[in-house]
């Protein structure tokens, strides 16, 4: 399966923390979603058996991961809606295969918590880059947990992701603050494609 | 964050149907955690109350105490719990240290495993279909039915 893929990265004195300063979130999350928009895309391919295989890690019951990608993105819509809880699991699939194929990171070191995410103090995943050579690198980080957050539209609308965002970065905050790393990414469909950003939090 | 590090690893096991494994990782997370819980959660819901913007939180939270780490136990609290209750019983079959289970959905099989000492990447074709090991997960389709001796050929080969 073959994606657009983009990185870029912020640092997280952007963001406000304190009483002193002013929410500024959502013109934040504006700002990234313009920078996503004008960003350099690499073509990455991933492998679909990895895809499939990735439904251990997934939040809803949902198999042959791949086949529903390949339906999402070149099957006749007809009047259907698409489902909400697919692409829901294609995007932890495709966030979870990208880390494994682009970053080299073990599958079982990838611990998800969407499943709990009712919780209100926590994010979709989390990576301990403790183990993580190439993560480390990327980040220039000694050691600490990547969390991370997964946002995905089939539809996508500016506002709906701009909103996305600013909720993601905050949710992120929550547990990254102020040592952590953090990692939003954004998966959308875009004519024929599928484009994958990641936006790091350091 | 060390007392369940090998919570994935009761995912995996849940996936492929061995609940038992799943849930004996599963309760050593919950007894590793429990005490600390309560304060945790007390303390949280205390700081929530207190703060009345969201993005205020994050470091109100810090300045109560409530690290990252925390918070981390929190959730791998509530999900072994969820992993715990949820898991079934049902059986697995073993071959040559690989726990697998093969799932008849109509016409297709689908192969699901786990290999401990098993590295790296390897694909092999099996019948009409694959069987990929990745980092010690197995799986695998296949159109129609499986013979259990050329299935276990084929694990073997995996390592």
């Amino acid at each position: 399966m073959k994606l657009k893929f983009s990185s870029l990265e912020i640092k997280s004195d952007l963001l406000p923390h304190d009483k002193n300063e002013i929410d500024q979130f959502k013109e934040l999350s504006f700002y990234i979603y313009e920078s996503m928009k004008d960003a350099d895309y690499i073509e990455l391919e991933i492998d679909d058996n990895i895809i499939n295989l990735l439904s251990f890690l997934t939040t809803k019951l949902i198999e042959g991961i791949a086949d529903n990608i390949y339906a999402n993105i070149f099957e006749n819509k007809g009047a259907k809606y698409l489902s909400g809880d697919i692409s829901l699991v294609v995007s932890e699939a495709l966030t979870y295969a990208t880390l494994n194929s682009l970053y080299k990171v073990s599958l079982t070191n990838i611990i998800p918590f969407r499943s709990v995410k009712y919780l209100g103090t926590i994010v979709d995943a989390m990576i301990d880059i403790g183990k993580e050579e190439e993560l480390r690198r990327i980040l220039g980080a000694r050691g600490g947990f990547l969390f991370i957050n997964i946002r995905a539209s089939m539809t996508p609308r500016s506002y709906y992701i701009v909103d996305k965002l600013a909720k993601s970065l905050m949710n992120l905050e929550m547990v990254r603050y102020p040592n952590d790393y953090g990692l939003i990414s954004v998966i959308v469909k875009d004519n024929e494609a599928i484009k994958e950003n990641f936006i790091f939090v350091k | 964050m060390t007392d369940c590090e090998k919570i994935s690893l009761a995912l995996l096991y849940a996936w492929i149907g061995d609940s038992k494994e799943a849930q004996k990782i599963s309760k050593e997370c919950i007894e590793n955690l429990r005490d600390s819980i309560f304060e945790i959660r007390e303390k949280i819901k205390e700081v929530k109350s207190k703060v009345d913007e969201d993005y205020l939180l994050p470091k109100a939270l810090r300045e109560e105490g409530i690290e990252s780490a925390d918070l981390v136990k929190l959730a791998l609290y509530e999900l072994s719990r969820r992993i715990y209750n949820f898991s079934g019983i049902s059986e697995v079959e073993q071959y040559n240290g690989i726990k697998y289970t093969v799932i008849k959905s109509g016409y297709k099989s689908v192969i699901k495993g786990f290999c401990e000492a098993c590295k790296g990447y390897n694909i092999r074709e099996f019948g009409n279909g694959f069987l990929i090991q990745i980092q010690g997960i197995v799986y695998g389709e296949v159109l129609g039915n499986i013979v259990k001796e050329d299935l276990t050929k084929v694990l073997g080969e995996l390592k």
